[in-house]
């Protein structure tokens, strides 16, 4: 096995992601510095896409990793793509990305010539499902929250199966589970954090232009609402997109009200212990943190 | 001191009358080197004591005499004008389409089509004190006043489907022909003109050239001042008003209003004037079957020049466009008078489409080439 390592950041959706690519997108130079490259999402799309390419075309991604990890100026490659674990959340689906642990197995399969590690950050599940609502809606989705929710079981959002899946197939001691509510630090702390998890030698001090992603607001909800359902194409979606986030985000309105407080409750209760096991973290003091990396 | 002349451009609404107050603003030097002085709709609404222009409804008589005393010292400084550009003054121009009152054409219960048109038009006569007095309404087919009206309160914020708004769409309510009848009985109105809005939409220019046809400035006006960038006001398409129809129900502000409004006209705004259809075939063919009658009777008797059933059809509207384009970009370009004649086969809307754009255009290059040669 090659001495050099794979680091690979499996998201998951909604949890800084895309912070993390853009700054290792725009830093290339400092991570060359630090003898690590970086693999970048559009590609990641392109190897795994949602996770079914993998499955089939394993190779893709296989032989751009040992393109990359030839090249000697580079000890570490970092990649990050959410996607790759397929889609979060499906109708009767017995937990958090259902296609998780047949994914990972392909994965680590992939990963096999050389030392690798996997990077999961969560959020409680209230949250989660609450922004993973927006974010489709974001998208161009205009079911309400209530519809959308009479297909998801409630009792069926558990971390563990996925977590469990990396453990096993990475290794116990090679998956950090890293809780979301970090981002509470500020944007620079939490990639500084990131980086000193790959390696403690990795000690950048960020210094890194706030993201606008504003989540939108309750009014920016019901616009959405009314309006994406009269849009045909990409173009239009996206226009729709920008516009909301521009006039109608949680930074200017309140934001919007899903669940309510005692469905929040007992979502929280149902998997507080879980949660505390995974990150170490409450799941009370993890809850809280909206939107993207934003905040 | 008295104005000779009144010129009283009434609208109607949606029938352009933003975009040729703004071309008249832009030869309105020449007008007073031809002794012609203009005063528009903003000066109107602007004015401190707007709160006493009848076309408002009922208003004190202290608020309407403040009102009419100082819309005649707006009259006072155009006579100055048009003597300090070494002219004798011969008319005032007075453009509101709130001059037949601001009532919206909707209303269910209203028995009369403009019920304050007449007190609104006296008042401003009398304001002007004129020595002669011409109205002049421009009108436009039923049911495409009707649509453009939906786009419009859609634009503004509205929240109601186009039945709602137009709850006796099928009836002729929209009474032309009384509104007229009303303001020929005034005393001091000695014309009605009318003039199809289709006639003259299809470029500024031809508009400012028509509406001041009566004063007999005909060729005597360089017209490329006015340019070719004026258009009308940009209306949503029937996509952008089903989306606004369902998103302004969540709208509080007017700021909200506008910012929904300014998205909606980059990104929906329809292209070309079939863009702006929201009633189907069956419900426009009802409409126009309402008003058959009364349009006959309203060319009969108003525009006698043209075919009574000019409003009964889009392909016979489609032919006052194209008479209208005819007179203005009169040409002896053979391909010119070859495109015409396939145009004539053609629905109105696309007609107004081809031409609104490409005559524009040839406008204004015959308006150069016109300028080179000391005259348009």
């Amino acid at each position: 096995m090659s001495q050099k390592e794979v680091v690979y950041h499996l998201g998951a959706h909604k949890t800084a992601s895309s912070l993390l690519q853009k700054y290792m997108r725009d830093n290339t130079d400092v991570l060359r510095g630090h003898r690590i490259v970086y693999l970048g999402r559009g590609e990641m799309n392109d190897c795994v896409g949602w996770g079914k390419r993998l499955l089939k075309r394993p190779e893709i991604l296989g032989d751009r990793l040992a393109e990359l990890l030839d090249d000697d100026g580079c000890d570490r490659l970092v990649t990050s793509h959410e996607n790759t674990l397929g889609p979060p959340l499906k109708p009767g689906a017995p937990h958090l990305y259902p296609r998780g642990p047949e994914i990972v197995e392909q994965l680590t399969r992939v990963l096999m010539p050389w030392r690798s590690r996997a990077f999961l950050y969560i959020r409680p599940q209230a949250e989660f499902v609450e922004s993973y609502y927006l974010q489709r809606i974001h998208q161009g989705d205009h079911v309400s929250f209530s519809e959308w929710l009479d297909d998801l079981d409630l009792d069926a959002l558990s971390w563990r199966p996925v977590v469990d899946a990396l453990r096993q197939q990475f290794g116990p001691d090679r998956v950090e589970v890293v809780d979301f509510g970090l981002i509470r630090q500020g944007q620079n702390a939490f990639i500084a954090d990131f980086f000193r998890r790959i390696d403690p030698a990795v000690d950048l001090a960020p210094d890194y232009r706030p993201i606008r992603n504003p989540s939108i607001s309750g009014k920016g909800l019901r616009i959405a609402l009314a309006a994406n359902k009269h849009l045909r194409s990409d173009r239009e979606r996206k226009a729709m997109r920008i516009f909301l986030q521009r006039h109608f985000s949680n930074r200017d309105y309140p934001r919007p009200i899903l669940f309510t407080d005692e469905q929040k409750a007992q979502v929280r209760q149902r998997y507080a212990s879980e949660y505390e096991q995974l990150t170490g973290a409450r799941a009370q003091d993890a809850g809280g943190v909206m939107g993207g990396a934003g905040r | 001191m008295s104005a000779p002349e009144l010129h009283l451009h009434v609208g109607f609404q949606q029938t352009g009358a933003g975009m040729l107050r703004r071309a008249l603003g832009r030869v309105r030097p020449q007008l007073h080197e031809h002794g012609i002085g203009l005063i528009v709709h903003g000066a109107l609404a602007g004015a401190p004591s707007a709160a006493g222009w009848r076309c408002r409804g009922t208003v004190t008589p202290g608020d309407a005499e403040l009102f009419e005393r100082e819309v005649a010292g707006l009259v006072d400084r155009e006579l100055v004008a048009i003597r300090v550009a070494g002219a004798e003054p011969r008319a005032i121009v007075v453009s509101s389409d709130h001059l037949l009152g601001r009532e919206n054409i909707d209303g269910p219960d209203e028995q009369l089509l403009r019920p304050a048109a007449e007190a609104s038009v006296a008042q401003m006569i009398r304001a002007v004190d004129a020595t002669r007095s011409r109205v002049v309404m421009y009108l436009r087919r039923q049911d495409r006043l009707m649509e453009a009206c939906y786009l419009r309160s859609l634009q503004q914020g509205g929240t109601r489907r186009f039945e709602q708004q137009f709850p006796r769409r099928f009836e002729p309510v929209l009474d032309y022909g009384g509104l007229i009848g009303r303001l020929l009985d005034l005393p001091q109105v000695m014309d009605v003109r009318v003039r199809p809005f289709e006639l003259v939409g299809a470029s500024a220019a031809s508009y400012v050239e028509d509406l001041l046809a009566p004063l007999g400035l005909h060729g005597e006006l360089d017209l490329a001042p006015i340019g070719d960038d004026l258009t009308a006001y940009r209306l949503y398409s029937p996509r952008a008003a089903r989306i606004a129809l369902e998103v302004n129900a969540h709208l509080g502000s007017p700021e909200e209003r506008r910012l929904v409004r300014t998205f909606l006209l980059e990104h929906f705004a329809a292209t070309d004037d079939a863009g702006t259809r929201c009633l189907g075939p069956d419900e426009r063919q009802r409409i126009l079957e309402a008003y058959t009658a009364d349009n006959h009777r309203l060319f009969a008797s108003h525009l006698p020049d043209l075919p009574v059933e000019s409003y009964a059809s889009d392909q016979a509207t489609s032919r006052l466009v194209e008479v209208g384009m005819a007179r203005t970009y009169a040409s002896t370009d053979p391909a010119d008078r070859q495109k015409a004649r396939r145009a004539r086969a053609w629905p109105a809307s696309v007609t107004e489409w081809i031409w609104g754009s490409k005559a524009r255009r040839r406008l204004q290059g015959g308006q150069q080439a016109g300028a080179k040669r000391g005259r348009v």
